[in-house]
């Protein structure tokens, strides 16, 4: 056999069983077939025992183990308890919240009236005050006309 | 393994399902992504998947092959998410690696290619095939998987699964040939002139 024979039937991707011992008997005298014969039929045939195969580390399943359990939807689901809970906690806050802004409006519109109303007292005050000193004022001058 | 226990999301039986194929998924991720921590990751997630999922296995294939389809799914999808990765790496990595290989095989005739260097140049030619031929291939070579076994994985027929693989064994070929012609180039001398 000789390289020419050799390369064509590695081509053709099989290797007929009459011509095994030929192949190899050639392949131990010729290393360019060799590497051809590795690279062209033996990775491809054999690619289990090539490709990547090594194993996992020892720690690999007790890690998936924990990561399965740790972030399945189960883990993730809210115990029943824990919702009725949280629903009635907010339920009082909210009231409570409700009831204190409630308060706190009618003591703001309460503070607003006395606010108007003092400060109408005030403007009469004034306006009356206005008015005594008027009259007084008319009625010395009107007394000093008289004297004189 | 008893699916009805698992349906109902019994632990212990999960556990034991982890223990006993965790290395087998583990293995084929590693063939498609070709890097450790990203096998561990998609192992993780395929667990983590089945687990959340378990309800929906129809018991029509046996529960390895229901992973093996997983891993799958997660490693393509690992693939398409990393692409600028992965491409970086076949471009950059492994071609400039295939040609040091027959570079320093240039220079030491005598020495037949090792498995490492073989590794190096047949996931570069497989990351030039078409995906579907690439994953059929894989498939095949994972633990002596069936025709059978591996048209339910990817949910295709026998004799697709069959042409897959044969037309991925010629493109390989006519890849790592072309490597070969191109690379080696004592070798490619003396294919074309010294005829023995």
């Amino acid at each position: 056999m000789n390289c020419k024979e050799f390369c064509h039937i590695i081509d053709n991707g099989v290797i007929p069983e009459e011509n095994n011992k030929f192949i190899h008997k050639h392949m131990n005298s010729c290393i360019d077939c060799r590497n051809y014969y590795l690279l062209m039929y033996h990775s491809i045939e054999n690619a289990n025992e090539i490709l990547d195969n090594t194993l996992p580390d020892s720690t690999l399943a007790s890690e998936i183990e924990n990561f399965v359990f740790a972030n399945s939807k189960e883990s993730k689901t809210i115990p029943m308890w824990i919702k009725a809970v949280s629903a009635a906690a907010a339920i009082i806050f909210g009231v409570f919240i409700g009831d204190n802004t409630y308060e706190f409006k009618l003591q703001t519109n309460k503070a607003e009236e006395n606010t108007v109303i003092s400060q109408f007292n005030e403007q009469e005050t004034l306006y009356m005050a206005e008015t005594t000193e008027i009259i007084y004022r008319s009625f010395i001058n009107e007394s000093e006309d008289y004297e004189k | 393994m008893n699916i009805a226990l698992l349906k109902k999301g019994d632990q212990k039986t999960f556990r034991e399902l982890i223990k006993a194929t965790h290395g087998d998924i583990y293995r084929l991720a590693l063939k498609f992504t070709s890097d450790s921590n990203d096998a561990k990751d998609i192992t993780q997630e395929v667990y983590l998947e089945a687990y959340n999922n378990i309800h929906k296995f129809r018991e029509d294939s046996g529960i390895k092959t229901w992973l093996y389809r997983i891993t799958v799914n997660r490693s393509l999808n690992m693939i398409k998410r990393n692409k600028t990765k992965f491409d970086s790496v076949s471009i950059d990595e492994n071609s400039g690696e295939a040609k040091n290989i027959f570079l320093s095989s240039q220079y030491e005739a005598d020495k037949p290619l090792e498995n490492k260097e073989l590794k190096f140049l047949l996931n570069d030619a497989l990351s030039k095939i078409p995906e579907n031929q690439r994953v059929s291939f894989l498939l095949f070579n994972h633990d002596g998987l069936t025709y059978k076994e591996i048209a339910e994985i990817l949910n295709i027929s026998h004799s697709a699964v069959e042409s897959l693989i044969f037309r991925a064994k010629a493109n390989l070929r006519k890849i790592l040939g072309d490597y070969y012609k191109n690379n080696y180039k004592s070798a490619q001398v003396f294919k074309t002139n010294n005829v023995k």
